[in-house]
């Protein structure tokens, strides 16, 4: 099946949420409102990943506490996206950069989703390097509106 | 831009990885003025969808799902012509799908022009063993000359036999791991600490932490993270 292959090497435009008076929690909490938003973050060095609840929904397992497996956690993605996962997070960890991907997940359930996971390098203040990120379902295209009720 | 053709032929020879040679794809296409690519095996009689073969591609987004969406793989100018010759071929969108078999002329052109692709090149690329495929870059730009030609002819050519060089290399290389190396890589692969492998293994920390550093050492990778990433891509852990 064909991949999408693109570099992002454009620079970065922050986001200035004072400017318009809405906090960081808030554009999570307004992001996360409709569909859920899961959280993760890498430890480069001691290789563990961490998830938030919504990123175990999301991949339709029961919450577990503690480092995730990652083997068993790329292993539910199609077959054809395995490595592709693999390559990812291999290549932010060996740049220090990050990526965004948009592969197919196979449900516990049946049939499969689209997921998008976006991740980014950092250091944390105490010199830990960590890639951290979001994961989300990613819908079919089609227009579409929900209404808060 | 003027393409340092010397430039890209190194560039392309040091690839280690095939993620960097595709970084190498993207900057040839932008050197020459036509900054989308496409790689790609052949596709044999029987295949109805682009995105079916093993293809990589910078190619704007939602293309190929549309044009598999609208069948027209099957009866593609591009793809008759590659089957048949192996000499670049230089199109423009409206020319070379004018006489379309299926009469979805009209269509293919205005698909590929509303993604901003009107001309280009391809060129039939060939591995040892026979295996036939072809490199494609297009865009919008001036059409190439015939140096520019005999340049990216050549590229692309090297381009192919890199791409899967690089994936039998993966595929063949097994690093030299030990057991205990391997085993602490997959404990950690399935979120074990270094505390939690020795007591799994019966070892003290410092040595897990050993191994775990001989093995990042061994899979040339710079963190643990890193080396359970490559391990897991290349099947040394599962």
């Amino acid at each position: 099946m064909q991949l999408q292959f693109d570099t992002h090497p454009r620079p970065e435009h922050p986001i200035g949420t004072d400017e318009i008076g809405v906090s960081s929690d808030e554009i999570l909490k307004a992001i996360s409102r409709f569909d859920p938003i899961g959280l993760w973050r890498v430890d480069l060095d001691r290789g563990l990943t961490y998830w938030t609840d919504a990123v175990f929904e999301i991949y339709g397992w029961d919450v577990r506490p503690g480092p995730v497996d990652v083997a068993k956690a790329i292993e539910a993605y199609h077959p054809d996206d395995r490595a592709v996962v693999a390559r990812c997070l291999e290549e932010a960890a060996k740049n220090r950069t990050g990526f965004r991907f948009v592969l197919r997940l196979e449900r516990p359930d049946g049939g499969h989703i689209w997921v998008k996971s976006c991740g980014l390098y950092r250091k944390t203040a105490d010199g830990t390097e960590e890639i951290y990120g979001y994961f989300e379902k990613f819908s079919a295209l089609t227009r579409s509106v929900t209404i808060l009720n | 831009m003027k393409a340092d053709q010397f430039d890209f032929t190194k560039q392309i020879h040091e690839a280690r990885t095939e993620y960097e040679l595709l970084e190498v794809c993207g900057q040839i296409g932008k050197a020459f003025g036509l900054p989308y690519f496409l790689v790609f095996s052949l596709p044999g009689e029987d295949d109805n969808r682009l995105s079916d073969l093993d293809l990589v591609s910078n190619w704007p987004e939602f293309l190929i799902e549309q044009y598999d969406n609208n069948g027209l793989l099957q009866h593609s100018p591009i793809i008759s012509y590659l089957r048949s010759s192996t000499e670049p071929l230089l199109f423009e969108i409206d020319k070379i799908n004018r006489d379309r078999a299926d009469g979805k002329a009209n269509l293919a052109i205005e698909l590929f022009k509303s993604h901003g692709i009107h001309n280009g090149a391809y060129f039939s690329v060939h591995l040892a063993n026979g295996r036939l495929g072809a490199v494609n870059f297009s865009g919008s730009g001036s059409q190439l000359d015939h140096q520019q030609l005999v340049e990216l002819n050549y590229l692309a050519n090297l381009l192919y036999s890199k791409i899967h060089e690089i994936r039998k290399s993966d595929d063949e290389l097994n690093f030299g791991l030990k057991k205990n190396e391997v085993n602490c890589l997959k404990w950690t692969s399935q979120g074990k600490t270094s505390w939690e492998i020795a007591s799994i293994m019966g070892l003290s920390e410092h040595t897990v932490n050993h191994y775990l550093t001989s093995a990042a050492q061994k899979l040339d990778t710079s963190n643990r993270t890193h080396a359970v990433s490559k391990a897991l891509r290349l099947k040394i852990i599962t």
